[in-house]
C-alpha cells in the first residue's frame, strides 16, 4: 500500500468510526445529563447505544481484516530462479486452458511464488471470461516479465485497470490483483495487435539491490 | 419558540439531540435526508439547522450551499465525521456558522446552538 492509499485508508477509517462513535457518546452524555428523563426516551437510546456499538465493532471487525490480508499480501519477497517461478505459475494455472511456455531466462526474480500464482491465475480467469480466447499461453520472459498472451479480441486497458481490483480470497494473502502487484514492485500493461497480451514486469533479483535472501525452490 | 431543524440519518444522534433541543425549549424537525431537510428548511423556516454531512443522497454540503443559494439565512451548524482542515474550510465556505466534528459533546453543541440563535425579544 503507497502512502496515499494508507492516508486514504485511514481517513476513511477514522470517518467510518466517527459516524457511531459520536452516536454512542451523544446517546450516553444526553442520558447523563438527564437522569430523570421519560423511560421511553432513556430505553430508546439504550438500544441505539446498543445498536451503535454493534455497528462501530463491525467497523472495525473489517478494518482488521482488511489490515490482516494486507500485511499477509506483503509476504516477503524472495530471489527466485526464472524456471522455479515458471514451474509455480504453472502449478497456479492448473485446471485452466492455459499453454506454459517451457523456455525461462537464465535470470533470478524477486517474488513470492504463491501470491503471484494465485494473481496471474485470477488474470487468466479473466482473460478466459473477458475474451474468449482460441489460445492463452504463459510464459515467462526477459528481463523479468510474467506474460499472458492469447488469440482472440484484445481487453480495453481501462478494464485491466478495474481487474487490479479483484480479490483473491482462496489464497494465504486474501488480497486483491492489485495488492500483489504493488507488493511485487510490478507494473501490469494490456497490449493489443493480432496477439493480445498482459504483461507483468517483475525486478530482477540483482536490480533489486539484493536481500541476501535466494532459493531455488518456488515453493508452492 | 424558536424552531430547529435536525438533519441526521444516525438515530442515535438525531433522538440525543432532539431531546436536546426539546429540553432547551426549541420546537424541532428531524430529517433523514439532504432532500428531506430543502423540503423543510423552504417550507417551514427554521430558526436554525444542525446539518449532518455525510448523508445518503444529497450530502449535507450540497444541502448547504443549495440554501445559501436561495438566500436561506438562519444559522447552519455542520455536524460531521468529516475533520480534516479542508471539509472545515468547505463548509464555512459555503456559508456555515460553525462546524462541529463527530464525536462531539452535547454540551458544546448545546452552547453553540444557544449562541447562534437570535436573542428572545423582550
Amino acid at each position: 500500500m503507497t502512502a496515499p492509499d494508507a492516508e486514504r485508508a485511514l481517513t476513511a477509517l477514522i470517518e467510518a468510526v466517527r459516524g457511531p462513535l459520536g452516536g454512542i457518546r451523544a446517546a450516553i452524555e444526553t442520558l447523563n445529563r438527564y437522569p430523570d428523563m421519560d423511560a421511553s426516551v432513556a430505553a430508546q437510546l439504550h438500544a441505539l447505544i446498543e445498536e451503535q456499538a454493534l455497528a462501530l465493532s463491525r467497523v472495525v471487525e473489517a478494518a482488521a481484516a482488511e489490515a490482516e490480508a494486507a500485511r499477509r499480501a506483503r509476504r516477503p519477497l524472495r530471489s527466485v530462479p526464472a524456471p522455479a517461478l515458471r514451474d509455480a505459475l504453472r502449478r497456479a494455472v492448473a485446471g485452466l486452458d492455459v499453454e506454459v511456455v517451457r523456455e525461462a531466462p537464465p535470470l533470478r526474480l524477486r517474488a513470492d511464488p504463491p501470491t503471484l500464482g494465485a494473481a496471474v491465475r485470477a488474470l487468466a480467469e479473466l482473460v478466459e471470461n473477458a475474451a474468449r480466447p482460441k489460445r492463452l499461453v504463459l510464459a515467462l520472459e526477459g528481463p523479468g516479465s510474467v506474460v499472458l498472451r492469447w488469440e482472440g479480441p484484445a481487453v480495453r486497458p481501462e478494464r485491466v485497470g478495474r481487474w487490479l481490483g479483484h480479490p483473491l480470497p482462496e489464497t494465504p494473502s486474501a488480497a486483491t490483483i492489485g495488492d500483489v502487484v504493488v507488493h511485487h514492485g510490478a507494473a501490469l500493461a494490456a497490449t493489443a495487435g493480432d496477439t493480445p497480451a498482459l504483461v507483468l514486469t517483475l525486478t530482477p533479483a540483482d536490480e533489486a539491490g539484493g536481500d541476501g535472501a535466494t532459493s531455488s525452490d518456488a515453493g508452492a | 419558540m424558536p424552531r430547529i431543524l435536525i438533519v441526521d440519518d444516525e438515530p442515535a444522534i438525531a433522538v440525543s439531540l432532539r431531546f436536546l433541543m426539546e429540553q432547551e425549549g426549541h420546537a424541532v424537525t428531524v430529517a433523514e435526508t439532504g432532500e428531506a431537510a430543502l423540503t423543510h428548511a423552504r417550507t417551514e423556516a427554521p430558526d436554525l439547522v444542525l446539518l449532518d454531512v455525510m448523508l445518503p443522497g444529497l450530502g449535507g454540503f450540497e444541502v448547504l450551499e443549495l440554501l445559501r443559494s436561495e438566500g436561506f439565512a438562519a444559522p447552519v451548524v455542520l455536524l460531521t465525521a468529516k475533520g480534516r482542515e479542508a471539509d472545515i474550510a468547505r463548509g464555512h465556505a459555503l456559508g456555515a456558522d460553525a462546524y462541529v466534528t463527530k464525536p462531539f459533546a452535547i454540551a458544546d453543541v448545546v452552547a453553540t446552538v444557544r449562541r447562534l440563535l437570535p436573542p428572545d425579544p423582550p
